[in-house]
């Protein structure tokens, strides 16, 4: 098991590397063509945004990228390592260590508090309880939210859901954190705070981010911008 | 570790829709109460016969005319052949013939229905008879009107104001028969015994007073460590030769009395089994129905959690943990329920009751295989689901 700390520092492969990924769903007689083969790669430390209107194939290219969903063909590597054709076990594992979501809808558990909810991942590694939540914790302080511990989710606001939900990526210290419209939800002041929070976790500590999304002006703020039109990549791959 | 934290939030989600895990909870325990109270009661009914038949003791052999009475050579058994299996059976140590019949006894004003039976002195040896005062009948009374009573018979005699039986008299058909002996009781705290409510004469003064007192059964306790049944093929020579034929004629041990009611038993434990499965069942469908609905609702739930990196396998524990907690729990108060229900029949029926360890496990047993057969097909389904929809909760 891949320590969740080593760096590939002295890799010279790239974080994320796809080859002609194509994702055709069947719809009845119908066959959808969501994604038409696109090749891209993201470097460690890269902050990239995947730009593009609603049935542009982002989403399906997230899910692709997220490991909840195999391509119809081509290629997929993380660090290395082809990925696509992985069962179930070894996926989950992937998912579990080298990516963190961030969900537009937040998706934190309503009955679990804001530390249990960070906890959760670690839960999957067969982390014991206490350094579950000593991990918790110091994310939860991490994104600013350590006095919420306790809070459930609709006990805080948006914004702070949303950065509960980012500590819950971020806990098993992932390779990517894989952000799926991460402030559509929000107003713009929250907007704001959680952009800046990326970019600050970008800087100072290194995490690699892509952040999907429809709304340029978030994708302004990232350091590269990959813009997806009707299943093809039409510039920064 | 991953299985401490599932068994955790398995008890939470429980805990989360009280009012419907408390249904499907009521749903198990009666199944289970069904079934445990079903093997439980089949099992002190098996205790309870087999207790009857060892404390008659199996070194009993039964004289019997099974067909009626033109299948017989025409005659019913008699004296004589009791006499003759007394002399020439080498492996019988006593021989019983009784003729019971009945009819309206009277001490003083008083009357009643009463059972009578005429025997021998051997009857007493062959049923282990104890008597509480006075004598037995004896060879010497033959003929005479002489009667010992059952201990029920004296309570009543006592009830109607004779206070002590021995020398009392009862008349029975116009004739005033002297008692000369009480019984003590035969029965024993699990129930009443005939012989307690019953009037003993002699053999002879029976057939003589009544028409229908015929012979039937013969009775024979065998000798100490002689196979009953090689007893009984002895017995039974003896008797197809003074009858010409062993048509008819039934010589029956209590080794084929316990075989077969060994049998009956097994067919019996095999139905009331089968009642407390059909409860069982529909407990177990309440447990399927509420998983799925559960499935169904916590879909997203299930989305984010392989998204965090649950395995189909993880998520397959957690539905899983969740059913058999429920009807492990649903184990526990099924199991209370049904000794408590298997108590209550089982004073009713006059039978003792016994703490069963084996429907204890029977019951937590099944129980699990409940959660998990009920259990298995919602998890699954939940493990199957495509991450992609179940975050989007459609």
């Amino acid at each position: 098991m891949p320590s969740p700390e080593r760096k590939e520092a002295g890799s010279t492969e790239a974080l994320l590397r796809a080859i002609r990924l194509a994702r055709h769903f069947k719809l009845g007689p119908v066959t959808v063509r969501a994604l038409k083969g696109v090749s891209f790669q993201v470097q460690a430390g890269d902050f990239v945004a995947v730009v593009g209107g609603s049935g542009s194939g982002k989403s399906t290219l997230m899910n692709i990228v997220g490991l909840l969903d195999r391509p119809t063909s081509g290629e997929f590597y993380i660090e290395g390592k082809e990925v696509s054709q992985l069962n179930d076990r070894s996926l989950s594992r992937i998912r579990n260590q080298a990516i963190g979501f961030v969900f537009q809808s937040f998706h934190l558990l309503s009955r679990l508090t804001a530390a249990e909810n960070v906890e959760l991942p670690l839960i999957y590694q067969g982390v014991p309880a206490r350094e579950r939540r000593n991990r918790a914790l110091q994310l939860l302080e991490r994104v600013g939210l350590r006095d919420r511990e306790d809070h459930r989710p609709l006990q805080l606001s948006g914004g702070q859901q949303q950065r509960v939900a980012i500590a819950r990526a971020l806990v098993t210290r992932p390779r990517l954190l894989l952000a799926d419209e991460p402030t559509g939800a929000l107003d713009p002041a929250m907007t704001q705070d959680i952009l800046a929070l990326f970019t600050e976790l970008n800087n100072q500590d290194g995490v690699s981010i892509m952040i999907i999304t429809h709304d340029m002006k978030v994708a302004a703020r990232t350091k590269r911008v990959i813009r997806i039109q009707d299943g093809n990549i039409v510039n920064g791959s | 570790m991953v299985l401490s934290a599932t068994a955790k939030e398995a008890v939470r989600s429980i805990w989360g829709v009280k009012q419907r895990s408390s249904l499907v909870v009521l749903g198990v325990s009666i199944g289970i109460g069904a079934f445990i109270a079903m093997v439980s009661l089949g099992e002190m009914v098996r205790a309870e016969s087999m207790r009857q038949i060892k404390e008659a003791g199996i070194d009993i052999i039964t004289v019997t005319f099974d067909l009626g009475p033109s299948r017989r050579g025409g005659r019913d058994l008699t004296i004589a052949d009791a006499e003759a299996i007394t002399r020439d059976a080498s492996l019988v140590k006593a021989v019983a013939p009784e003729a019971s019949f009945g009819g309206p006894a009277k001490y003083t004003n008083q009357t009643w229905w009463a059972n009578v039976k005429g025997v021998t002195a051997a009857y007493r040896e062959v049923f282990k008879l104890q008597v509480a005062s006075g004598r037995f009948l004896g060879d010497l009374d033959d003929l005479k009107r002489v009667v010992v009573v059952g201990s029920e018979v004296a309570n009543k005699l006592r009830d109607f104001g004779l206070s002590s039986p021995v020398d009392g008299a009862v008349t029975f058909q116009g004739q005033k028969y002297i008692i000369v002996g009480a019984l003590a009781p035969k029965a024993s705290g699990t129930g009443p015994d005939p012989i307690d409510d019953t009037i003993f004469i002699p053999l002879t003064t029976a057939q003589r007073a009544s028409t229908s007192a015929k012979i039937n059964p013969i009775t024979l306790r065998t000798k100490r460590e002689v196979p009953p049944r090689e007893a009984a093929r002895q017995v039974e020579t003896i008797m197809a030769e003074r009858l010409g034929s062993s048509e008819g004629l039934r010589v029956g041990t209590q080794e084929v009395l316990i075989r077969q009611l060994e049998e009956q038993m097994r067919l019996y434990s095999l139905l009331l089994g089968l009642i407390g499965s059909i409860s069982l069942l529909v407990g177990g469908i309440g447990i399927m129905n509420m998983m799925l609905v559960a499935v169904n609702e916590k879909r997203k739930e299930i989305g984010i959690r392989r998204a965090l990196g649950a395995r189909q396998l993880d998520i397959q524990l957690q539905f899983l943990c969740e059913s058999s907690f429920l009807s492990l729990i649903g184990s526990f108060i099924g199991i209370a329920l049904g000794m408590g229900a298997a108590r209550v029949a089982a004073k009713y029926a006059s039978l003792q009751a016994h703490f069963s360890w084996f429907a204890v496990l029977v019951g937590i047993g099944t129980a699990i295989v409940v959660g998990v057969f009920f259990g298995f097909y919602p998890a699954r389904k939940a493990s199957r689901l495509d991450p992609v929809l179940a975050l989007r909760g459609d």
